[in-house]
């Protein structure tokens, strides 16, 4: 079971991609925490690659492919953008963040604390992120 | 997002409703920064009526705790949906800051 989704890669379009996420997650998932948490570390990286990216002129769409498989699910998203390194150590505790009114680093650690693995590779002209959840 | 504000004395109790992430969080971080240089340092946050919060969202009150704190203020947060909780306890935010049941409770510290 596939569902493919496309982002424009603007920020304004982050609620409407939240609710066509919500609803496809919904159709397998009952736990509203865990579907919360899988939109949230979906959304974080498209933000990433939507702030971050190195992206051309001609931009395309991001595309989201998310898939489950047994009891994991699969999240690749797809960009001509380069992307953040979204598979990067993040270093510093959130004390230590609220001390140096340091907000850089929390998406990525949100996707590292939420999905089980997170890999980037590229494919022809363009990025992929690959992350991957087990589903209890 | 909406953001209704209201006073008990010198504390400012702010009411979310809504999403607050990275499209969003950019009024409530102007809306705190404003009354942090009125003056105003002991905050209570209703997170009844939010639905979502992204890292950006939480940005915005990491970017100001210090500040509060260091000036005997505070952030005091109440009625937050498990989804919510869920997403401060991932970052250890919740260890942190005060997290309360109701707007009463959160008042009283």
């Amino acid at each position: 079971m596939t569902k493919k989704l496309l982002l424009r890669p603007y920020i304004s379009e982050l609620p409407q991609f939240r609710l066509a996420l919500k609803e496809f997650l919904s159709i397998v998932l009952t736990d509203s925490v865990q579907i919360n948490q899988i939109i949230l570390a979906i959304e974080e990286a498209c933000s990433n690659n939507i702030n971050y990216g190195d992206r051309p002129e001609n931009y395309e769409e991001i595309e989201v492919f998310i898939s489950f498989e047994k009891n994991k699910l699969v999240a690749d998203i797809k960009d001509n953008s380069a992307p953040f390194k979204i598979d990067a150590s993040i270093c510093c505790s959130m004390l230590d963040k609220i001390i140096k009114k340091d907000k850089g680093g929390l998406g990525l650690t949100l996707i590292n604390k939420i999905m089980d693995s997170v890999e980037t590779f590229e494919r022809g002209d363009y990025y992929i992120c690959r992350m991957t959840k087990v589903l209890k | 997002m909406e953001i209704k504000e209201k006073y008990l004395n010198d504390i400012v109790i702010l009411i979310l409703s809504g999403e607050l992430d990275a499209g969003t969080s950019i009024f409530l971080d102007e809306k705190i920064e404003k009354f942090i240089e009125s003056g105003y340092i002991k905050f209570v946050f209703g997170f009844e009526q939010l639905d979502y919060i992204s890292s950006a969202g939480l940005g915005v009150f990491i970017s100001h705790l210090d500040d509060v704190n260091n000036k005997d203020g505070f952030f005091r947060f109440f009625g937050l949906q498990d989804k919510i909780k869920n997403v401060f306890s991932l970052l250890g935010f919740d260890l942190l800051v005060s997290i309360y049941t109701s707007e009463n409770q959160a008042l009283e510290g």
